[in-house]
């Protein structure tokens, strides 16, 4: 069953001659708890493909079905809403909040919603990410790879039912790369979740179930991997 | 605590640098209204106090009443208090005194605590007991034996006028004097005015007083006093009125007015000049003020995006700017209300001292919880105002763009730049480094928008005003220079002026000529024939709308009656060759201004004939000269002469207003008929003097000393041309210095922003200079490249208000017909220069001082990416 669903996506920048299209009528299905690879060269449309998925972008034509639910229709506070429950966002910069705690930027989400986590369920992420010593430093305390973790626990929160991770390993060295590839894959088995992930590292790439490759902004190849 | 109001708060504490810049500004902000509303109550206060001071504290009064229907009117529900004055009593004085009377009018003591007469006291204390009296200070210049203290054996009667009514009874009593008063009495009553003390359940019922009333609710005294006068039994006028008068000047300071008299009051036009006046200083500091929130906005434009793209609505991200806008506005207005204070004290203070002299009182600075609550309402208004924009704006950002804004340089804090423009002058002369200065300067323009705006309204303030009172100033030269007279004197009593009083003043020794007139204004109702032909063609009565009112296919022409000494009138007579006519006899001057819009004031000069007048023919006057005048009588005069100009008496009669001159004897029969109120006001004489250059002020304190000698202070005023220009000097310089102390307010938010705007920019664009240097720009090469910027920077203010200000002076001097030579005289261009300098150097010290700080930066440290 698809969770996520795309027909003829487009997304352009700029006017007259300037003018780029990032996405091209991109038709795109993403069944419920795939761990989905997006690969491609820089400026090929991968990340844009993925900041549309997040509803942190708008589209210029076509539509992205999320559970048969159209977001492109939706309006600015509906958006706001799905960004916070439905989807998990991981950047490469990590983006965290610089002057709020490690606690408080992986509650964001919540705490937008003024709603609490669950003590378990916290404590459960935080004992997976192993930032229980953590806690109360401010982002710029932590080392890079510590910042990503957080930042995947920020995404992981509201146990949204899609993650999107645009090179979320970009910035990390190799141990670090592992250590994250491996949380997103733990993710993806033990809560279902359905994972999207913008890389150009084709070792990162092959850890996933299905690799998509764009160029020019269309998907120019969509395979399994093969185990 | 909600996240987004800990966010903001957080942001407050980690941003100083813009924190403080944006309180800096509301600080100002606030003060500026704190000491708008300051210097408005103070006002306010002033006129209501200086109303109270010279007219009394009361709403309303009742004339003619009963003394035995006093209960009834104290008791009215609608009354808050009442004050009685009446019961009046001639005292016939001992053998000896100069004048045989003391015209005693009595009053109780709520008339003492709240009316004006006890200002005017001038030695000892006022009545408190039946049988003690003040007396007019002419008795003791009169009657040196008697002194403060003393008691007068007298006999008393009630009011005695004439000689006919001396043989009523009389009561023998004595009076004890316990203090002067400057006022006086005509000579005609061959008596001093004196008051006493009553109280009025003394009084016998069958005596008539007057009453003065404040009401509970002032709001209601025009359709509550004549519900009391109906009440209490009292008659109605020959017009249908009771006999009732209102203190309509104080009332209109509390808001209140009587039917179709809200218009004609000045006090609306202040209240709405003050609205304006708050409004445009709240729109223009919201302005200003948005361009820190602006700022502030933009610099977190980043975090704002990531909160977005984990899920903060928009209305969420608004009001991280909105909290931030609260928490940096509540120390700022709290401290604006102390600074507003003291700076409204130290502004008003310097121009009642400078001002003092020609109001002849000081203004007291006046603040009320009220206000410092309005203006702190006020104040945050602005400031959420200000914030609103930059939330709006922030909260339509996407998050992608948000979020990609500091490394993609997508928005820049406003620092866009869509295509490079090219300098070939500034590349010519300092090579490739001006060019990237104009480009930098033209980048950041929407980031310098809000200093440009500032320091240029700061500019056209200061001098757009300067200049309002230097043509002003010209111009009023230029009336003054055309007035003929060097010495005018105004005496008023609401009666006729003494004949001793105008003998010494004629008598005045140094004066090279005088004259000596009254006037009063009336109507001629005439018909479209009576226009002379010269004036048929500028359009005649139907381009005098406004002037001249049409009913019925009638016109109604304002005439002012000119009452003129007997030997004057008669030399005017001989000029026009002419001798008095046996009746009622008037010369008409017949002309009117040939261009009444003239803006040139030799253009206004300009007369042509006004209508058609002929020796020997009668005229028909009446007082009733505008339909709000009460009384309706009616005379005629005949022509004796008619010349072409206005004789050089000192009267300068308004546009098409006819003066009908009549000999003073003439002109007092005739005002005696007119209503009450006309016949007071018409009593006024006025004597001017042309003296020799460099004596107006001697003679103008001898006259002074000659009108003080029989009038009370208020009687009477003086003035001299070297006075008025001294004092439209004071005056001048007084409101120009509140004017630039506010503009300075203008001006310090002004550099504040720009200090702001400077430091975000350079900040920006650390990475930009480390870059710069890396590939080998020199310390030399970045002060050049930064002093550039400063100079382009401070040039386009200067430009954008020196060209404001040109269109101000050119439309000023249009308008009063002053000539660019005679303003640039007049004007002082040395103080325009010293701001222009002043600008400069301001902007290029911040640029200097902030520039430190980039030549210092490591450039490796600089360049490295050191985004969370």
């Amino acid at each position: 069953m698809d969770i996520l669903r795309t027909e003829g996506l487009t997304r352009q920048y700029g006017t007259g001659q300037t003018m780029v299209t990032a996405l091209d009528h991109v038709d795109l299905q993403v069944e419920r708890g795939q761990f989905v690879a997006i690969i491609g060269a820089s400026g090929s449309g991968k990340s844009t493909l993925l900041h549309l998925l997040g509803g942190v972008d708008r589209p210029d034509g076509g539509k992205i079905f999320v559970e048969d639910v159209d977001i492109a229709t939706f309006g600015e506070e509906r958006l706001a809403q799905y960004r916070r429950r439905k989807v998990g966002l991981i950047y490469q910069f990590y983006n965290l909040i610089p002057t709020l705690s490690v606690k408080k930027n992986i509650c964001l989400p919540m705490l937008l919603d003024n709603k609490e986590p669950g003590k378990e369920r916290f404590d459960d992420i935080v004992r997976t990410l192993g930032l229980g010593d953590r806690l109360e430093h401010l982002p710029g305390q932590l080392s890079g790879g510590q910042q990503q973790r957080a930042a995947i626990g920020r995404a992981l929160i509201y146990q949204p039912a899609i993650l999107l991770a645009d090179e979320p390993t970009g910035n990390l060295d190799r141990k670090n790369t592992e250590e994250i590839i491996s949380l997103l894959k733990l993710s993806n088995r033990q809560y279902k979740q359905t994972i999207l992930l913008v890389t150009h590292d084709e070792n990162v790439a092959l850890e996933a179930d299905r690799i998509i490759k764009i160029e020019d902004g269309k998907i120019i190849s969509d395979k399994a991997v093969q185990f | 605590m909600n996240i987004i109001r800990e966010y903001s708060l957080d942001q407050v504490r980690k941003n100083r640098r813009t924190s403080i810049s944006i309180m800096v500004a509301v600080l100002i902000a606030s003060t500026f209204l704190c000491t708008l509303l300051v210097f408005a109550q103070s006002f306010w206060n002033q006129m209501v106090q200086q109303e109270i001071y010279t007219s009394g504290d009361w709403d309303a009064e009742l004339m003619d009443v009963p003394a035995d229907r006093l209960g009834m009117v104290r008791d009215n529900a609608g009354v808050k208090a009442m004050f009685v004055k009446g019961d009046n009593q001639t005292a016939f004085l001992p053998e000896g005194t100069a004048l045989p009377r003391l015209l005693i009018q009595n009053c109780d003591i709520g008339y003492w605590d709240a009316m004006y007469e006890k200002n005017m006291l001038l030695r000892g204390r006022i009545p408190q007991a039946p049988g003690e009296v003040v007396v007019s200070k002419d008795f003791f210049l009169q009657n040196p034996a008697y002194g403060i203290g003393d008691t007068l054996a007298v006999e008393v009667g009630s009011n005695v006028r004439t000689h006919m009514e001396e043989n009523r009874q009389k009561d023998a009593a004595s009076l004890t004097i316990v203090g002067e008063l400057d006022v006086s009495v005509s000579s005609g009553y061959e008596g001093y005015l004196a008051y006493g003390f009553m109280e009025p359940e003394a009084l016998s019922p069958d005596s008539e007083v007057v009453v003065y009333l404040q009401m509970e609710q002032r709001g209601k005294v025009y359709t509550a006093v004549p519900q009391i006068a109906e009440a209490i039994g009292l008659p109605k006028d020959e017009y249908g009125d009771y006999p009732c008068r209102y203190h309509a000047a104080l009332l209109a300071w509390h808001g209140v007015y009587a039917t179709g008299s809200f218009f004609q009051s000045d006090v609306p036009k202040l209240f709405l000049g003050l609205l304006l006046s708050a409004g445009a200083s709240m729109a223009v500091f919201a302005y200003i003020i948005r361009g820190a929130f602006g700022i502030s906005a933009k610099q977190k434009i980043h975090q704002l995006g990531i909160l977005k793209s984990v899920g903060a609505g928009p209305k969420q991200i608004g009001r991280t700017v909105i909290y931030e806008a609260c928490i940096l506005s509540v120390i700022p207005i709290l401290l604006s209300m102390i600074l507003g204070y003291f700076f409204s004290f130290g502004v008003l203070s310097a121009y009642s001292g400078m001002t003092s002299e020609v109001f002849g009182s000081r203004m007291e600075v006046s603040f009320s919880p009220a206000a410092a609550f309005m203006a702190a309402v006020l104040s945050f208004v602005m400031v959420l105002l200000a914030a609103h924009g930059p939330a709006k704006q922030m909260s339509k950002v996407l998050p992608i763009e948000a979020v990609r804004g500091e490394q993609y340089g997508i928005a820049m804090c406003g620092r866009t730049l869509k295509k490079a423009k090219r300098h070939p002058v500034l590349t010519k002369h300092f090579g490739f480094l001006g060019e990237i200065a104009a480009n930098s300067v033209n980048a950041g323009k929407k980031l310098y928008q809000t200093c440009m705006v500032t320091l240029s309204l700061c500019m056209l303030l200061a001098f757009g005003f300067l200049a309002v009172f230097t043509v002003s100033d010209i111009s009023n030269a230029q009336a003054e220079n055309m007035n003929h007279f060097d010495v005018n004197i105004t005496l008023g009593t609401g009666e006729r002026i003494g004949d001793a009083l105008l003998a010494e003043l004629k008598a005045m020794q140094g004066v090279q000529e005088t004259s000596v007139y009254a006037r009063a204004n009336c109507a001629a109702w005439l018909s479209g024939g009576d226009q002379s032909a010269e004036f048929l063609q500028t359009g005649g009565f139907e381009a005098a709308d406004g002037y001249i009112v049409e009913r019925d296919g009638r016109y109604r022409v304002p005439c002012v009656l000119v009452g003129m000494e007997q030997d004057a009138y008669e030399s005017v007579l001989r000029e026009a060759g002419m001798e008095a006519l046996p009746e009622s006899s008037a010369i008409i001057v017949n002309s009117t201004a040939k261009n009444p819009g003239a803006r040139d004031y030799e253009a206004m000069q300009e007369t042509i004939p006004y209508l058609i007048f002929e020796q020997g023919q009668r005229v028909e006057l009446t007082e009733k000269y505008s339909d709000d005048v009460q009384g309706d009588y009616e005379f005629a005069v005949d022509v004796a002469a008619v010349i072409p100009s206005m004789p050089e008496i000192g009267f300068d009669p308004s546009f098409y207003t006819l003066p009908v001159i009549v000999p003073m004897e003439e002109y007092y029969s005739i005002i005696g008929n007119f209503c009450d109120e006309m016949e007071i006001y018409n009593y006024r004489n006025y004597v001017n003097y042309v003296v020799p250059d460099g004596m107006d002020e001697e003679i103008q304190g001898e006259a002074e000393r000659i009108c003080g000698a029989y009038l009370g202070r208020s009687d009477f005023m003086t003035s001299s041309k070297t006075e008025r220009m001294r004092n439209r000097g004071r005056m001048t310089g007084a409101t120009m210095f509140v004017v630039c102390s506010l503009a300075a307010l203008f001006g310090v938010v002004g550099i504040f922003s720009v200090l702001s705007a400077i430091l975000n920019s350079l900040g920006q664009r650390r990475k930009e200079f480390a870059m710069l240097r890396s590939v080998g720009v020199d310390e030399k090469g970045i002060r050049r490249l930064l002093g550039m910027e400063g100079f382009l920077l401070s040039v386009r203010p200067i430009l954008i208000g020196l060209s404001l200000f040109i269109i101000v002076c050119a439309a000023q001097c249009y308008m009063m017909g002053v000539s660019v030579m005679e303003f640039l005289y007049a004007f002082p261009v040395w103080a325009l220069m010293v701001y222009i300098v002043l600008v400069l150097l301001v902007i290029n010290g911040i640029y200097i001082l902030a520039s430190k700080k980039i030549r210092d930066d490591v450039i490796v440290e600089a360049i490295r990416d050191d985004t969370v």
